[in-house]
């Protein structure tokens, strides 16, 4: 697909982008005055903003602990230069707290930035055809169709899914919830109204709700039941990929979303 | 009797005086409304309300008479036996189901309605509406009947076509011996600006 992604840029793609101006700065201030303390600083005060934003975006408490962590580890690091109450022997014990904070968190993390990832991958497909742009957003899910299949094949294609990292699969008496999210992580279980999801219940009927957070990073207001609606076919048409066992076509196809 | 007589009736009832005046009325040919206040020791204003608010309700009548030359009202039981009795029935919108069920309607864009659905199952639980402006606003939740929750889960979005009452509740399963409470949402949701007729 060559056509350009409907959807704003992940906030976390500045990232490493922020690494390297900040590698930047401090080698530039290095050869001016022969230490970047100023550099190491402003590095130290990125992680822990960066920390505390994804922490509000994604209600996950790691992104807060790790920012806390490598913020002021960074800061501990200019006891190398010219801050005297700052300890260099507690410099080292301080970043292998923080790089094991980080292993600790890992499946979490990597979880939760698959998931992230695979969200959008899902809303760019469904956008493809949608072309209208006159909003009409409601936070009420879209009751999208009526399909078949049968209870294990759905429970067969929830877990598939949430083995996938595609969704994070919910698998209830009544209904399989397929949540995803851009924003708040479906990690955290939190109130389905703050996520999006598609939901497939006992008697076939599919329903889509699309989050307001999900909706806004969409560069233009499109047209919400047309998106609801395009949503719910990518779902059924993974499902009918399950049913026919093409379950490589769903991953080919989840790819090609990728923008 | 229909619901707003009996309702005023039902009002002065249950005023603490009110069995007193009638005991009064029935052991009593008739009575002023002097008479009455100073009996039960109540105002004279409140005495002559509830008398002339039970005049004009058919239980008693009034006769005016000369204490010299200054007239006054005697008032008298007309009859012994106060019966109430409602048909709710009346209260049922007859004229409406089949009028007002292919009323064209959808969601309103920017409703500002918050919709909380039933946790798993594919219906609405309830409706949160603000009503006011400014420091009044004030967050009001409305409770939906099962039948309701289906209807509005199958409401046509802002952007959808319009959709009648009747198609909506085919869609949604509702039989039409719900319609009247659907059609009572409808109005109320229209009312609020959370539901657009065409």
């Amino acid at each position: 697909m060559t056509s350009r992604s409907k959807l704003r840029g992940p906030i976390g793609r500045i990232g490493p982008y922020a690494i390297a101006v900040f590698l930047s700065l401090a080698m530039i201030e290095s050869i001016i005055t022969g230490n970047p303390p100023y550099s190491a600083f402003a590095f130290g005060c990125f992680f822990i903003v960066f920390g505390i934003v994804e922490y509000h975006r994604t209600k996950l408490l790691i992104y807060l602990i790790l920012g806390l962590l490598w913020g002021t580890g960074t800061w501990h690091s200019m006891a190398h230069y010219f801050v005297s109450f700052l300890s260099l022997t507690t410099y080292i014990p301080h970043v292998i707290v923080g790089f094991g904070a980080l292993l600790i968190t890992w499946p979490v993390f990597y979880g939760h930035e698959k998931l992230e990832s695979n969200a959008r991958k899902l809303f760019n497909l469904a956008s493809e055809h949608v072309h209208e742009a006159f909003n009409g957003f409601t936070d009420r899910p879209y009751s999208a169709c009526k399909t078949e299949y049968t209870r294990d094949e759905i429970r067969g294609f929830a877990r598939f899914m949430g083995g996938q990292k595609i969704v994070k699969s919910i698998i209830q008496k009544e209904a399989i919830i397929l949540a995803f999210s851009m924003g708040i992580s479906p990690l955290k279980e939190p109130d389905l109204q703050q996520i999006s999801y598609v939901s497939f219940d006992n008697e076939g009927n599919v329903s889509v709700h699309i989050s307001e957070y999900d909706y806004n990073r969409f560069k233009e207001e499109l047209t919400f039941d047309h998106l609801c609606a395009s949503l719910g076919d990518v779902f059924i048409r993974f499902l009918e990929y399950y049913k026919k066992g093409l379950e490589s076509r769903i991953t080919v196809e989840l790819k090609s979303g990728a923008k | 009797m229909d619901f707003k007589t009996a309702a005023q009736l039902g009002t002065y009832f249950a005023k603490d005086y009110a069995e007193e005046i009638f005991r009064m009325l029935v052991n009593y040919k008739d009575i002023s409304a002097s008479e009455a206040a100073s009996r039960l020791n109540l105002h004279i204003q409140t005495a002559q309300d509830f008398l002339e608010a039970m005049t004009s309700l058919g239980i008693l009548s009034k006769k005016e008479v000369y204490e010299k030359k200054r007239p006054y009202f005697r008032y008298s039981l007309k009859k012994k036996k106060i019966v109430m009795d409602i048909d709710l029935a009346s209260l049922l919108e007859q004229k409406q189901p089949e009028g007002k069920l292919s009323k064209k309607i959808r969601e309103n864009k920017d409703s500002g309605a918050r919709f909380v659905t039933a946790r798993y199952d594919p219906y609405l639980s309830s409706v949160v509406i603000w009503i006011g402006e400014g420091r009044d606003r004030k967050e009001r939740k409305i409770i939906l009947t099962i039948p309701q929750g289906k209807f509005l889960y199958q409401l046509p979005f802002p952007t959808a076509e319009f959709l009648t009452i009747a198609e909506i509740m085919q869609k949604s399963g509702v039989d039409k011996t719900h319609s009247p409470e659907i059609l009572d949402v409808v109005e109320l949701l229209e009312k609020y600006g959370v539901i657009q007729v065409k």
